[in-house]
């Protein structure tokens, strides 16, 4: 089947038939945005692959209960988001998760140091600096202030469907995104990051 | 990226550049191929689409009537009426029993009447069920009860009297009730 032109709400139809390859070119569409949900949620790569693998094969079983009263997307959102907070409540996770911090860090700092072309090595290093002050107040914000930010910067997920993610209306989470702003600005101000980016 | 050429703030636009890297990038190449290998792995081997689920259920349906009809005792046909159907069954089917006229004041009220009556009127002739009164229904019925039991003569003198019972005077002790405090109340 060519699926090039066809829509979700068809590719679905086909999947439910057990057309494989129909569902395939779902996976193909959306793994992209189930993925960055679950890194937003998890900040661990391998965990996020793994709980976007689970909502493919939940999503796939379930099939038959999706009505479209929501797109497909909107709906494997959902499920992603849900398996990836069920992750992240459990506690061999959450050991994982801090056990492997350091190491995030310093990816951290290796990715700053190559994405980072500063003018000046004085405007380099304070920018990696300001960088790593970022993700440590990221990491420390409030899981429900830090997964509105976190998937509003994604660029994969409208506010909609956050809104539907995470169930709160839409003024909720871009309320939300802008308090973490706001709360990391006062962090780093209060650490002197401000001073330094000036 | 250099954040510090956006327009914006500097700080917004380092934490919405961070922000974005921390959710970057995508599953491991052949992650489409590990998602339907595992489905295909999870699929039992016996599971169709429901159409095919909803053609086998009514096609079991089916068979098992057609069984049913078959292996059906013929004798424990049940026929309301009917000239050819067994006599005892059509004996008992109208089992209605019309209730009695109501004395009210005086007046006897007849008892309503029920509408199988007047089902000639509405050309419905041959479903009319004869009516037999309940005396003649209740005759039949016995004429078929078995016959009674023959019993040799019961001799009642020959029970014992039972012996007398007697009960002393009963004791009763006096109850003494207070007020319940307020600290009792529920």
């Amino acid at each position: 089947m060519s699926t090039v032109c066809v829509d979700d709400a068809d590719l679905v139809e086909h999947a439910r038939q057990g057309d494989a390859a129909a569902f395939g070119e779902l996976i193909d569409r959306h793994r992209s945005a189930v993925f960055r949900a679950a890194f937003a949620a998890l900040g661990s790569h391998a965990d996020a692959e793994d709980a976007a693998q689970d909502a493919f094969f939940l999503a796939y079983r379930r099939l038959d209960s999706f009505r479209g009263r929501a797109s497909f997307k909107t709906w494997l959102l959902t499920i992603a988001w849900r398996q990836a907070i069920n992750r992240r409540r459990s506690l061999a996770r959450l050991w994982r998760h801090l056990t492997v911090s350091w190491r995030d860090d310093r990816a951290g700092v290796v990715l700053a140091e190559i994405a980072a072309p500063g003018p000046t090595p004085e405007t380099a290093a304070a920018d990696k600096q300001l960088r790593i002050a970022i993700r440590r107040a990221i990491r420390r914000l409030s899981p429900t202030l830090r997964d509105a930010l976190l998937l509003a910067q994604s660029g994969e997920h409208t506010y909609e469907e956050i809104s539907v993610m995470l169930d709160a209306p839409v003024g909720t989470v871009k309320w939300r995104v802008s308090e973490a702003r706001r709360r990391l600005r006062k962090q780093l101000i209060s650490n002197g990051h401000v001073g330094i980016a000036r | 990226m250099d954040i510090w050429s956006d327009d914006r703030d500097p700080i917004d636009a380092a934490i919405d550049d961070v922000a974005r890297r921390m959710t970057g990038g995508g599953p491991q190449a052949g992650f489409t191929a590990r998602v339907l290998a595992r489905i295909e792995g999870a699929r039992p081997p016996w599971r169709v689409s429901p159409r095919w689920s909803a053609l086998a259920a009514t096609a079991a349906l089916v068979v098992i009537a057609a069984m049913a009809y078959h292996w059906w005792p013929a004798d424990r046909k049940f026929t309301i009426s009917g000239p050819a159907g067994d006599s005892r069954l059509n004996q008992t089917a109208p089992a209605r029993i019309e209730p009695a006229p109501v004395a009210q004041g005086g007046i006897v009220h007849a008892p309503p009447q029920p509408a199988t009556r007047n089902s000639e009127a509405h050309g419905g002739s041959e479903r009319t069920r004869p009516i037999t009164p309940p005396m003649a229904l209740f005759s039949e019925v016995d004429a078929l009860a078995p016959s009674g039991l023959e019993l040799g003569r019961l001799d009642v003198d020959r029970i014992a009297q039972p012996d007398p019972i007697t009960i002393d005077r009963l004791e009763t002790f006096s109850i003494a009730l207070e007020p319940i405090g307020e600290g009792d109340r529920p």
